[in-house]
């Protein structure tokens, strides 16, 4: 595929219903059940039922969800043309709509549910999970075993090579917060302010514990359909007009494998960069807000970066500055980002971005909501979308 | 070599990796170094990362670099490591190429950017394992 060919399911497939279920500590109810409950709902969402659906696209990691045929079972869908389980963690989420409306597109599915699940709190806790691959031998002995480390590394050099302080780490932070005062669904509601975030001790230098998300048991599905098929539904449709993925040279043998990343102070965004934005025929300039993946503070400032939504060094002004607030020029993570709505591998920062597209945002409604950037990523592989509204090119 | 205890999930090498941590056992510090591109590399792996061939070989590494980033360690992410926390761990490039990452041993009020380290071959329990001293 040449750079400047825009791929075809581009501008011809949308978002229309979401479904949620409670975040929380505990769920007390198996991951089929979330799932299922998840997916019932974004399917009552948009006003489809569980004969409309013939595929279901999911990502896990670790064995923590169940298998999309589950979800089929459990819906008592009558049969799938297409089914894809992904063994990926936050830099699936756009991917697998993005796989999604591609089968759309080419015909091969004509409503695609997207969903993550997991009892990622209850049950398997992944930020702190040792478990082997092919790089866990170098890392697991020397007591480097748990992602705050990994990205806490990224984060120093980010902040070596950019200025990028611990105040303004603490901006990034308060911002979501006031955010997630306006979202009943954030596990993490409390105000915190810089100063009071700097009070707060470290987890691992440069880390706080406010610098990082909240494990969580819950679900989340999306309905993909064709930007046809859309307009007849219940929720107006977030058209699919960007998209690209990037496993960039050197993203190594496993998910934590940072030896042989080059660049700390940049991640996959960086290399995404140039296709995402040619992708949609749209430029940083056009967009509205933006659905930022945070796992970790540090991967706002690092994506707004690499994407040149920021210039390189001036991402900590810019937050600092409020222009990311509710009022500012491009409000970021309106939901208060995986930092305090709760952790499902960001699939939630998609739901976000299609709720405000919808003008869904109830009290944290962003003004304009034509045009947003939403990615899935933290460290070497990942993926971004833009989504617009219907009629908006 | 000297002994430091630090108690924490042991090595195991797998058909790829294990002339490298033999090497460590003995005292030595290899680096594969592809011939085809001339570019060293790390972890050890089947192929070259830089430019897929299978022609390398183990070269002796200096152990001598710089600080390239580092962390400081509060919260014991397992709880063989709980009497160990604070501890620093220190990713290094190489002075003759390659990126490692290990403990550091001192103190780590010193860490910054560049900071010249060698490398320093501790046991802990049945493992030889690479750590990062100042240099």
């Amino acid at each position: 595929m040449t750079a400047n060919r825009r791929p075809a399911f581009l501008g011809r497939t949308a978002i229309t219903g979401v479904g949620y279920t409670p975040l929380s500590r505990d769920s007390g109810v198996s991951v089929q059940t979330l799932a299922v409950n998840a997916c019932r709902a974004a399917l009552d969402d948009c006003g489809l039922s569980p004969q409309d659906v013939d595929g279901i696209v999911t990502y896990s990691l670790l064995n923590d969800s169940v298998y999309g045929q589950a979800v089929a079972a459990g819906l008592g869908s009558p049969e799938l043309h297409y089914a894809v389980d992904l063994s990926l963690g936050g830099q699936a989420p756009c991917a697998a709509i993005a796989m999604a409306a591609m089968a759309v597109d080419a015909g091969v599915a004509r409503n695609v549910l997207v969903f993550r699940a997991l009892n990622g709190r209850s049950g398997m806790r992944i930020g702190s999970t040792a478990y082997e691959s092919l790089t866990s031998q170098f890392r697991y002995p020397i007591g480097f075993s748990a992602y705050p480390q990994y990205i806490a590394m990224w984060a120093r050099r980010f902040m070596i090579e950019t200025g990028f302080s611990y105040r303004d780490l603490g901006h990034v932070v308060s911002v979501q917060r006031e955010y997630a005062a306006l979202n009943e669904r954030a596990m993490q509601r409390k105000p915190l302010s810089v100063d009071e975030y700097l009070d707060s001790p470290f987890i691992v230098d440069p880390f706080r514990k406010a610098d990082c998300t909240i494990e969580a048991d819950g679900a989340c599905a999306l309905l993909v359909t064709s930007l046809d098929e859309a307009r007849s539904h219940k929720q107006p449709a977030a058209v699919i007009q960007g998209s690209a993925w990037t496993t960039p040279k050197g993203s190594g043998l496993d998910h934590s494998d940072l030896f042989s990343w080059p660049d700390w102070s940049k991640n996959c965004h960086h290399y995404l960069r140039e296709r995402l934005w040619q992708s949609a025929r749209a430029t940083p300039k056009d967009i509205d807000f933006a659905e930022i993946y945070d796992c970790f503070s540090i991967v706002v400032p690092m994506t707004l970066e690499g994407l040149g939504v920021c210039a390189t060094g001036s991402s900590g002004e810019f937050i600092s500055s409020g222009a990311t607030r509710l009022n500012g020029s491009l409000p970021v993570n309106t939901h208060g980002g995986l930092l305090s709505e709760g952790y499902l591998h960001g699939i939630n920062t998609v739901t976000e971005a299609v709720l405000q597209i919808q003008g869904r945002g109830g009290a944290r409604q962003v003004k304009k909501n034509d045009c947003c950037l939403v990615t899935s990523a933290a460290m070497m592989d990942g993926s971004a979308l833009i989504l617009t509204k219907d009629g908006h090119s | 070599m000297s002994q430091t205890n630090v108690s924490t999930p042991s090595v195991h090498p797998n058909l790829d990796t294990a002339w490298w941590w033999k090497a460590l056992s003995r005292d030595e510090l290899l680096i594969p170094a592809c011939r085809s591109c001339s570019k060293r590399f790390f972890p050890p792996q089947a192929f070259c990362p830089h430019c897929g061939s299978q022609d390398w070989h183990g070269a002796a590494g200096s152990g001598r670099g710089k600080v390239y980033s580092w962390i400081v360690t509060y919260r014991a992410f397992a709880p063989e490591l709980a009497a160990e926390v604070p501890y620093a761990i220190v990713a290094v490039d190489l002075d003759d190429g390659g990126r490692l990452i290990g403990r550091y041993f001192g103190d780590f009020n010193v860490l910054r950017d560049a900071l010249p380290v060698r490398a320093k071959i501790y046991r802990n329990h049945d493992d030889v394992l690479l750590g990062f001293e100042a240099a």
